[in-house]
């Protein structure tokens, strides 16, 4: 727990200190057949993401996007003009601002963090799925407080794919899409939330454990788990 | 007659059956191979993992040597610096390797435990200070460690060159495995399978068993263990679980709606009751144990035992159409947190993802934010409800403090920052130090460097620079490496 907490602590300090919301705050721009630009590239981005769009993502607004568009627009109720306005913008899950630099700039960064989510809402989705929400966020948890205890790997990756450490990783179900709620429960737990306070191992007591599994201090059961450290 | 017609008959049935049985024999005997090639494979991985393991640790144990042995700091600092690379090396190639949480718990910690040393005693030479007699007695134990571990290491190796155990082995025909099947990658902890607990080599039991007996390490880094006897900083007279109820139900913004199923405890050393809600419309137990991907929508709220503060709230409910932006959400939150007994808290940083608007908060007293004593929210964008509310930092940090006065102006302060950044902003906050124990008053300069934007950490007493952040735009917000 207090090592979480210290870990918590620095994970504080690297996340607070983002700061700022962009000074040069804009909105995002109106596209139309023939737009060009980072604005495009998002929103052909999203609409790939979410099945409307088979494209290439090119940031050009031609006759496959222009098809999305409208085929979104239908689908959500909104003015079907194939023009991305505020209305449809905010639909598609922007809202206001657009961060302007960041369509150029490297996003190796932003990405590991999106690879690192799919990882976790993986193993959540097969671990946990059928479990309360909390009970979801808490496996992501378990997770995460291992990558900040010694006795486990430093990273998300490592903890994961560690011999013998998660049936999911064992029987294969860990390469299944992952289900909606469990990239939420990813998303929180990556976020700090943990309901656990701190636990590294997690088992259901309905299935054969050892004893030296029962000999760890439990924090609190939830759904069909036990959560310990 | 008769049996040479009953032989028409059978001829072909039992020429097909023949056949049959013959595709089946080379077909078993083609996955055997598959398998016993996969198990070589596996096996050459992990004797390669356990032989980098062996050759890190030794490493480590000479390093360590050196540095107790050198008389020049510069020198020192260049050990302390490769015993760090070679102590992750080596936990990063133990970890590879097929042995259950059980066995290596200790192993692991001891080699990244000796790294984070290493690396503080680093920090503080780099910052001037010289190594004292105790951390040179540590690194001389340490050494000790290494070299006791290094040859348990060679008497494993030895065996498994002797053929006295393999990590991995093709499935052998017994009754035990006719019977329950094999499964290599099982934990023998967690399914009691016999069959691959004992693959585990002996050796190992007593590594565990001394790893298992070191001493507690105390000292200025994440892993240290004196971390873990924290206790929260806010707490208060022990609250009844029926006043805790009440507390919840003021917390919980449009508690009428939801109707309480069960109560956990947590016990940790911030000990809470934990309250499961559904909504109060939803059929009886329809919300748990739902089928497949959603398991419906439920709330839970953490109430903490000694204050009755709210720990944490999380509500699973699924977000429509945004109808109100960042801003509005921001305020939202602010006002939140100022309800629910956590007044002064300022939004530092946020990100929107599919509806949902995600808010750190620090508090902030005198101009100056406090890092360490912040809290998380989620607001729903479609109608502005507060879905999640993390206040664990809050709670285990925030304290009545004397904040010092500065001793540098903003303006000295930015004469040591690094003069290519573009400096845009600068705010005086207090950051928590590397290990968490202690609280650094530092001016935080927001500033750019070519296309990217970072934070830079100047101590406000010393004048030393303590940390340098990287701001990262994405498509919803912003966040820090």
């Amino acid at each position: 727990m207090g090592r979480r907490i210290a870990v918590g602590l620095l994970l504080a300090l690297l996340l607070v200190t983002a700061f700022s919301w962009p000074a040069s705050a804009q909105p995002r721009t109106t596209l139309r057949w023939g737009s060009r630009g980072g604005d495009v590239t998002v929103a052909q981005r999203r609409l790939a993401t979410w099945g409307y769009y088979r494209g290439r993502v090119d940031g050009i607004y031609g006759r496959l996007t222009y098809g999305a568009v409208i085929t979104f627009q239908r689908r959500n109720r909104l003015r079907v003009d194939g023009v991305v306005g505020p209305a449809t913008w905010s639909a598609l899950g922007y809202t206001g601002r657009a961060a302007a630099p960041a369509a150029v700039r490297p996003r190796t960064a932003a990405t590991s963090r999106s690879d690192e989510q799919n990882l976790l809402a993986r193993v959540i989705s097969a671990e946990a799925r059928g479990e309360p929400y909390e009970g979801q966020v808490a496996v992501g948890a378990v997770l995460l407080n291992r990558v900040s205890d010694p006795r486990f790997p430093s990273t998300i990756s490592g903890v994961v794919y560690e011999r013998y450490a998660f049936e999911a990783v064992s029987n294969g179900t860990i390469y299944q899409p992952p289900a909606a709620t469990a990239v939420r429960a990813a998303r929180d737990a990556l976020n700090g939330w943990d309901p656990t306070q701190g636990a590294v191992f997690y088992w259901n007591p309905a299935k054969p454990v050892s004893r030296w599994v029962w000999s760890r201090t439990i924090h609190k059961r939830i759904g069909n788990h036990v959560f310990a450290r | 007659m008769r049996k040479l017609k009953g032989l028409g008959l059978w001829l072909p049935v039992g020429a097909v059956a023949a056949l049959g049985l013959a595709v089946w024999g080379v077909w078993t005997y083609r996955l055997t191979e598959t398998n016993s090639g996969y198990a070589i494979a596996m096996e050459a991985q992990d004797q390669r993992h356990f032989n980098d393991m062996s050759r890190h640790v030794e490493q480590m144990q000479a390093l360590l040597g050196k540095a107790l042995v050198t008389g020049s700091p510069g020198q020192n600092m260049r050990y302390m610096a490769d015993v760090y690379t070679h102590s992750e090396a080596a936990a990063t190639s133990f970890h590879s390797l097929p042995l259950p949480a059980q066995l290596g718990a200790g192993t692991g910690k001891f080699l990244r435990q000796v790294g984070d040393f290493s690396a503080s005693l680093l920090r503080h030479e780099a910052a001037g200070r010289e190594m004292d007699v105790a951390s040179r007695a540590e690194l001389g134990r340490l050494r000790t460690e290494a070299a006791n571990l290094s040859a348990q290491l060679q008497v494993i190796n030895a065996d498994h060159n002797q053929g006295g155990f393999r990590w991995n082995a093709p499935p052998r025909f017994t009754w035990y495995t006719l019977r329950h099947g094999y499964h290599p990658n099982a934990d023998p902890v967690t399914t009691q399978d016999q069959a691959p607990a004992n693959l585990i080599p002996a050796g190992w039991d007593q590594v565990r068993a001394a790893m298992d007996k070191l001493p507690v390490m105390v000292y200025d880094g994440p892993f240290s263990d004196h971390v873990n006897a924290r206790r929260p900083a806010m707490s208060g007279a022990p609250v009844a679980r029926p006043e805790a109820e009440s507390r919840m139900r003021a917390y919980l913004p449009g508690s009428q709606g939801y109707r309480v199923t069960d109560v956990a405890e947590l016990t940790t050393n911030l000990p809470a009751y934990s309250f499961r809600l559904d909504p109060a419309t939803a059929a009886p137990g329809a919300a748990r144990g739902g089928a497949g991907d959603n398991p419906g929508w439920t709330t839970t709220v953490d109430v903490s035992k000694n204050g009755g503060f709210l720990v944490q709230l999380l509500n699973s409910r699924m977000v429509g159409n945004p109808t109100i932006d960042l801003a509005r959400a921001r305020a939202l939150g602010q006002a939140y947190l100022s309800s629910v007994g956590y007044p002064g808290m300022i939004a530092a940083y946020g990100e929107v993802r599919d509806g949902i608007a995600t808010i750190q908060y620090a508090y902030q007293e005198h101009g100056v934010l406090i890092y360490p004593d912040q809290a998380k929210v989620n607001v729903a964008l479609d109608n502005g409800e507060i879905l999640a509310v993390d206040a664990r930092q809050y709670l285990m940090s925030h304290h009545p403090r004397s904040l010092p006065a500065p001793q540098l102006t903003p303006r000295e302060a930015e004469d040591r920052v690094n003069p290519d950044l573009a400096v845009a902003r600068v705010q005086l906050t207090l950051i928590p130090s590397l290990s968490g124990a202690d609280e650094i008053l530092a001016y935080e300069f927001l500033g750019s460097l070519g296309q990217d934007a970072y934070l830079v950490y100047i101590n406000a007493e010393s004048g030393g620079e303590e940390q340098v952040l990287q701001q990262v735009q994405t498509d919803g917000g912003t966040f820090a490496l």
